[in-house]
C-alpha cells in the first residue's frame, strides 16, 4: 500500500503543471485539483494505472477558495447596502466568469484527475466523510487496487492533498485514526505511520 | 444470492409529497414546471423550475431555509412513518448513504448582515453532508453514512452503494435516495452560466424537451427521495416495491462539460449492470433514460443505447421524466426511480411529455402522446453527469 500525502501553504506554488499532461485543464482547476494532480503524480511516479482502476475521492468543506464571493456580495448591495436581486443579476453574477463554475463543483477533482490519467471505471466523490470513502473503497467491484484519494483547503489557504493505492484487503486491514471525521485526515495519518 | 429490494419511498417532489401522490400525478397533474414562484425572479433571464408540489401547490419557504434539507427531512420522515420494519434493525445495523447537491449559500442574508462586512460568509453556508449527519442522529442510524457529491449521478451512486453494501452484508437495512435544490438565486443563476439552461420561447411546462429536435437545454427541479433498501430475508411488514439486480458506475474522462460523444463507457456501464444481473439486453423492457433535453445528452444517450443494443436499439421504447419534474441534479438518479416503479406497476412505458419533432439524430423509439402497454420485467436505468460519470441500474418488478 503506498500513501502520498502533500501539504502547500497559501503561498505555495503549486507545481500542477509541472506533471500534467492535459495542460489546458489548468485553467479549471481551483487549487485543491492542483494540490491533487500534484500528489496523484507523486504516488504514481510515471507509472500508468489500469483504465478501469476503481477511483474514489473524498471532497472536503470548501473552507478556502476565491470563488469571487466577495466580489458578488459588493455587486449584489443596492444603494442602501441592501441585498438587491436586480443588482445580483446584472451586476453581480454577469461578472462571474463561467470558469468559477468548475472550481466549485465538487466532482470535479476527481474529474479531471480521471481526464488526465484516463480512468473510466468504479467511481464517487463522498462528501468530508472519512467512514463514507472506507465503505466506498472496500465496496469496489473488482480485485483491481483501488485509487482513494482527499483534499482540504483549510481556512487559512493551506490545501493538503492525499492519495493511495491499495488492494481492498490492506484498506481494510490499515489502521485508522481514533476519531476521524474527515477523509484527508486518513491520509495524514497513513503518512505519518509510514503506511 | 440475496435479493435486494427497495421496499419503502419518502418523495418530496414536483409531482408531489408522497409516493402516492406522485404516482397519480404521473397522469393526473403530469407538469410539475412552470415560472419559478417561492422566489423573486423577475430579474433573471430564465425562471423556469420544478418547484415541490403538494396537494397542487407550490411548497413554499423563505430564502434562509435550505430546501433540500427541508425536503429531505420531511421525505424521510415520511418512510420511516410508513416503515415497520425500520425499527426491528438495531442501530449499528442502519446505514444512510444519500446523494446531495452543493452546499446552501444564503446569499441574501449574508449580504444584509454585518457579518458581511466582515467577511463571515461561513455563518450563512450548511453543508450537505450535515443534513446525512442530521438524519443519522436523529432516526438512530449507527452502521455507517455518507453523503455522495457526484453531481447529477450523485444519487444513484448513493444507491448503488446501498445495493453492494447490502448484498455482502447480511442484517443490513439503508436508507439511500438524494436531495437537492438549486432552485434559490445563487446556484440557479451560477448554473446559468454555464449555458446548459433552456430557453424555449413558449409555455414553461413545454420549456424541457428530451429527444425533440427543438430541444434546447435543462429546466431545473428539486426534491427529496429516500428510499428503504432490504434484503429480501429480512422484510416483514414493509411492502416491496421493485427488485435492485445490477449497478454500475463509469466515468467518461473525456471532457468537463461534454458526454463522450460515442456514448463508450455510459454503455460500458449498462453492460455491466446487466451482466451483474445476470440477464442478456434482450431481457430489457424498456430504458428510462437520463433525458435531460440539452442537445448532446440525447445524442450521446443513443450512441450508447446502439452498443448496448446493436439489433433493436431503434425499437427498445425509451423515456425521460425530466420534462415532467426538470432536473434535480443530485437527486435526479433516484427520483427518476419512481418512474422505474411507475412502469412496473402500470406495465407501461410512460410517453415522454413535449417530445413532438423527432430528432433524426436520436432514431430511438421515445413513446409518445400516449401510454405504450407491455410486459415489463427488467428495466435499464441510465443517468450521467457533469464531468463524466456515468451509472446504470437493472431494476425488475417484485413478484
Amino acid at each position: 500500500m503506498k500513501v502520498v500525502f502533500e501539504s502547500f501553504s497559501l503561498n505555495d506554488e503549486i507545481p500542477a503543471l509541472d506533471y500534467l499532461k492535459k495542460r489546458k485543464l489548468i485553467k479549471f482547476f481551483n487549487r485543491e485539483t492542483s494540490a491533487g494532480i500534484v500528489c496523484i503524480a507523486r504516488l504514481l511516479d510515471g507509472a500508468a494505472l489500469p483504465t478501469n482502476t476503481p477511483f474514489y475521492y473524498g471532497k472536503a468543506h470548501i473552507a478556502y477558495e476565491d470563488f469571487e464571493v466577495e466580489k458578488l456580495v459588493d455587486a449584489s448591495r443596492d444603494e442602501t447596502g441592501s441585498f438587491s436581486q436586480e443588482n445580483f443579476i446584472n451586476r453581480g453574477i454577469s461578472g462571474l466568469s463561467p470558469l468559477t463554475q468548475f472550481k466549485l463543483l465538487y466532482n470535479m477533482p476527481l474529474c479531471f484527475i480521471s481526464q488526465e490519467h484516463n480512468l473510466t471505471g468504479d467511481n464517487a466523490v463522498i462528501y468530508k466523510s472519512a467512514q463514507g470513502l472506507i465503505i466506498q473503497a472496500l465496496h469496489a467491484p473488482g480485485n483491481l487496487p483501488v485509487l482513494l484519494g482527499a483534499g482540504k483547503v483549510h481556512r487559512d489557504g493551506r490545501v493538503e492533498s492525499g492519495f493511495s493505492l491499495a488492494l481492498k484487503e490492506e484498506i481494510e486491514k490499515a489502521p485508522l485514526p481514533g476519531g476521524v471525521d474527515e477523509a484527508i485526515e486518513i491520509f495524514r495519518y497513513w503518512h505519518e505511520r509510514g503506511q | 444470492m440475496a435479493k435486494i429490494l427497495i421496499t419503502g419511498a419518502g418523495v418530496n417532489s414536483p409531482l408531489g409529497c408522497s409516493l402516492e401522490e406522485f404516482l397519480r400525478n404521473m397522469t393526473a397533474a403530469p407538469y410539475g414546471i412552470d415560472h419559478i414562484r417561492n422566489f423573486d425572479a423577475r430579474f433573471f433571464p430564465v425562471d423556469f423550475g420544478a418547484e415541490v408540489r403538494e396537494n397542487g401547490e407550490i411548497v413554499k419557504t423563505g430564502p434562509e431555509v435550505d430546501r433540500k434539507a427541508f425536503f429531505i427531512k420531511r421525505a424521510v420522515k415520511d418512510l420511516i412513518t410508513a416503515s415497520p420494519d425500520f425499527e426491528n434493525y438495531p442501530p449499528a445495523k442502519r446505514m444512510i448513504h444519500m446523494g446531495a447537491g452543493v452546499d446552501f449559500f444564503d446569499l441574501a442574508g449574508y449580504v444584509n448582515s454585518e457579518d458581511s462586512r466582515a467577511g463571515l460568509l461561513y455563518n450563512y453556508c450548511r453543508n450537505s453532508d450535515r443534513v446525512v449527519d442530521e438524519l443519522a442522529e436523529m432516526y438512530d442510524i449507527r452502521g455507517g453514512k455518507s453523503a455522495n457529491v457526484s453531481a447529477c449521478v450523485a444519487s444513484t451512486q448513493a444507491m448503488g452503494l446501498s445495493f453492494r453494501v447490502l448484498k455482502h452484508s447480511p442484517g443490513l437495512e439503508i436508507i439511500t435516495g438524494g436531495f437537492d435544490s438549486m432552485l434559490n438565486p445563487l446556484p440557479f443563476m451560477a448554473f446559468y452560466k454555464l449555458g446548459a439552461f433552456s430557453n424555449y420561447p413558449g409555455e414553461a411546462k413545454h420549456a424541457c424537451r428530451p429527444f425533440d429536435k427543438n430541444r434546447s437545454g435543462l429546466v431545473l427541479g428539486e426534491g427529496g427521495i429516500a428510499f428503504l433498501m432490504q434484503r429480501e430475508e429480512d422484510v416483514k411488514q414493509n411492502h416491496p416495491l421493485m427488485e435492485v439486480c445490477g449497478y454500475s458506475s463509469t466515468m467518461d474522462a473525456y471532457n468537463a462539460t461534454d458526454p463522450h460523444p460515442d456514448g463508450i463507457f455510459l454503455a460500458q456501464s449498462a453492460l455491466e449492470a446487466i451482466r451483474e444481473a445476470g440477464i442478456t439486453p434482450d431481457d430489457i423492457a424498456c430504458v428510462h433514460l437520463h433525458g435531460t433535453g440539452t442537445p448532446k445528452n440525447e445524442i450521446a444517450e443513443t450512441k450508447a443505447l446502439a452498443l448496448v443494443f446493436p439489433n433493436r436499439f431503434k425499437e427498445i421504447p425509451v423515456f425521460s421524466l425530466k420534462s415532467q419534474i426538470g432536473h434535480l441534479i443530485g437527486a435526479c438518479g433516484a427520483m427518476e426511480m419512481l418512474g422505474v416503479l411507475y412502469s412496473f406497476q402500470n406495465q407501461v412505458v410512460p410517453p415522454t411529455l413535449n417530445f413532438q419533432d423527432p430528432d433524426p439524430d436520436i432514431p430511438l423509439h421515445v413513446i409518445k402522446d400516449e401510454p405504450l402497454h407491455m410486459k415489463i420485467d427488467y428495466i435499464l436505468k441510465l443517468n450521467s453527469g457533469l464531468g463524466g460519470q456515468n451509472t446504470a441500474f437493472i431494476l425488475k418488478k417484485y413478484e
